[in-house]
């Protein structure tokens, strides 16, 4: 029987680069800063790896197939490397590649490296949406854009919820404004201005309800982990933080084409409950000590922290009001600044996510410092919010 | 099957799927192959959800789309047609109309597809 990844694997040592325009620095010259940084904080040689895994989703015109740009950007010593794509997903997806190497004993260290170089597109979107979805949906699909999905979400949270437009706005401009203050103490970030609620209520609609402060960065950037058998990992270093849960969950089709009610998300909450399960947390509110979670939009978030069960359904506009979620909250949400402000190179953004929690556990959070954090969580979804991939790791101590 | 705004209906339980699946997406059900035609341009239905785009491409943005559920069952998401964003609401009724989707300049053709707009009679 089966009993999961809890506690066999831990991380040893990370990297990030800063996220944001590196017009001057190539998708190379990112990765072998975010993955000498995860090399040097573990102590090892690069030698010592013994598979890795690459993740890169949208940009292989500037980055390329296969794993080859990181083995040959490194120099690896001619290890299996493996390239992964799994939309937003793809840096959880590569550490997932590289924990289970280790987890089944085939390997006693790897390392797993995200990167994306986003803004040479020179579009301020997504790239490239009619070859994600095959040719069917290429013919039939409307006229469709991340954020116009994903505000398709809000709008039918505020009908089903009875939540006016201005009033809804306002509860999301919240999340936004907390993530940028966040950001704002963070060297590493994309969008390190703070911004006030007003201003992001009157900014310009991208798609509507959604303004352009409700919308994500999109950034060039790369981060990189190195994980080992939790056995030997007190040998590389005193605090290594251990991979409680690690989960993926795929749509099955079935919410967009027959019952879904597009006011959650069925894949993370499927990836929630099976996270819980394997990492033993009974009560997410009360237990996990932080979270980085998929904030591509402000309404993402909201509707996130019920699907992950930090909130009741329908009632996360309480939990923003409070401020449950901000950085002196009971259970901070984005100390990074995340997506919102740290910015989205979407096959870096899961190992981003887990490079603060791995920070924050080992008390290197600078002013953006968690009191005595146990579990901090990270969590992806890839796609739109009714045919998606979802992504959770929850890590501790 | 595709410019004919055709779905496919499941054999075993019935189930309308816009467009056509090869596994019933009821789960009760998971029929595999055993779909029939099913015609979703004369079904009315009702806008389930929607949005004005700025980012997407068009002739006159916003770019308004939404969710639609088919009477009948089946749910999918199509451009929306002759509205305005201010004159839409979750839960009003829509049907399908066989519009321009885009202009292939070099090739001066034109492409259509069904979109969803307010009941015409």
């Amino acid at each position: 029987m089966a009993d999961g990844i809890r506690d066999k694997v831990a991380i040893i040592g990370m990297g990030c680069t800063t996220f944001g325009e590196h017009f001057d620095r190539s998708a190379e010259e990112l990765i072998v800063e975010a993955c000498m940084e995860a090399i040097q904080d573990a102590g090892i040689n690069k030698k010592d790896i013994g598979a890795a895994w690459s993740g890169t989703c949208y940009e292989e015109t500037n980055i390329g197939k296969s794993a080859i740009t990181l083995s040959v950007a490194l120099k690896l010593p001619f290890v299996g490397s493996t390239r992964v794509e799994n939309w937003c997903a793809t840096g959880t997806e590569a550490l997932r590649g590289a924990s289970y190497a280790v987890a089944a004993g085939a390997y006693d260290i790897c390392l797993a490296c995200g990167v994306e170089k986003l803004k040479d597109t020179g579009y301020g979107g997504l790239p490239q949406n009619e070859v994600q979805w095959g040719t069917v949906r290429r013919l039939v699909d409307s006229n469709q854009t991340a954020p116009g999905m994903f505000a398709m979400l809000a709008t039918r949270y505020f009908a089903r919820y009875d939540i006016a437009p201005n009033e809804g706005k306002r509860m999301l401009a919240m999340i936004s404004a907390k993530s940028h203050h966040n950001g704002s103490l963070n060297p590493k970030a994309h969008l390190r201005r703070e911004v006030t609620v007003e201003q992001i209520v009157n900014a310009p609609i991208v798609a509507w309800p959604l303004g352009l402060f409700d919308c994500c960065g999109v950034s060039d950037g790369s981060a990189a982990a190195i994980v080992c058998r939790a056995d030997m990992a007190k040998k590389f270093r005193p605090d290594p933080v251990y991979i409680k849960s690690l989960q993926i969950s795929a749509s099955s089709g079935v919410e967009m084409l027959y019952d879904d009610d597009w006011t959650h998300v069925e894949s993370t909450t499927h990836a929630a409950a099976a996270a819980y399960k394997e990492a033993g947390i009974k009560n997410p509110r009360e237990e996990i000590s932080m979270a980085e979670v998929h904030d591509c939009f402000s309404i993402t978030e909201a509707i996130t922290m019920e699907d992950l069960q930090f909130s009741t359904r329908g009632k996360v506009k309480q939990d923003i009001e409070s401020g449950f979620f901000e950085l002196k909250g009971k259970l901070p949400v984005q100390p990074d600044g995340g997506l919102k402000s740290f910015g989205h190179p979407v096959g870096a953004s899961g190992l981003r996510m887990v490079y603060e929690m791995y920070k924050q556990l080992q008390g290197k959070a600078g002013p953006r410092q968690i009191k005595n954090p146990k579990f901090g969580l990270t969590h992806n979804l890839g796609g739109v919010p009714s045919v998606n991939v979802a992504s959770i790791s929850i890590v501790g101590l | 099957m595709v410019l004919g705004g055709c779905g496919s209906k499941c054999k075993r339980c019935g189930t309308p799927h816009y467009p056509r699946q090869i596994v019933c997406a009821n789960p009760n059900c998971g029929a595999v192959n055993e779909m029939e035609p099913y015609r979703f341009s004369d079904k009315k239905g009702q806008l389930f959800t929607y949005t004005g785009d700025s980012l997407a491409p068009s002739f006159s943005p916003p770019a308004v789309y939404g969710i639609v559920t088919f009477e009948g069952g089946g749910r999918y998401n199509f451009d929306l047609t002759d509205c305005d964003l201010e004159s839409l609401k979750v839960g009003i009724p829509v049907e399908m109309t066989f519009r321009r989707k885009y202009r292939d300049a070099v090739r001066g053709m034109h492409g259509y597809f069904w979109k969803a707009t307010f009941p015409r009679s």
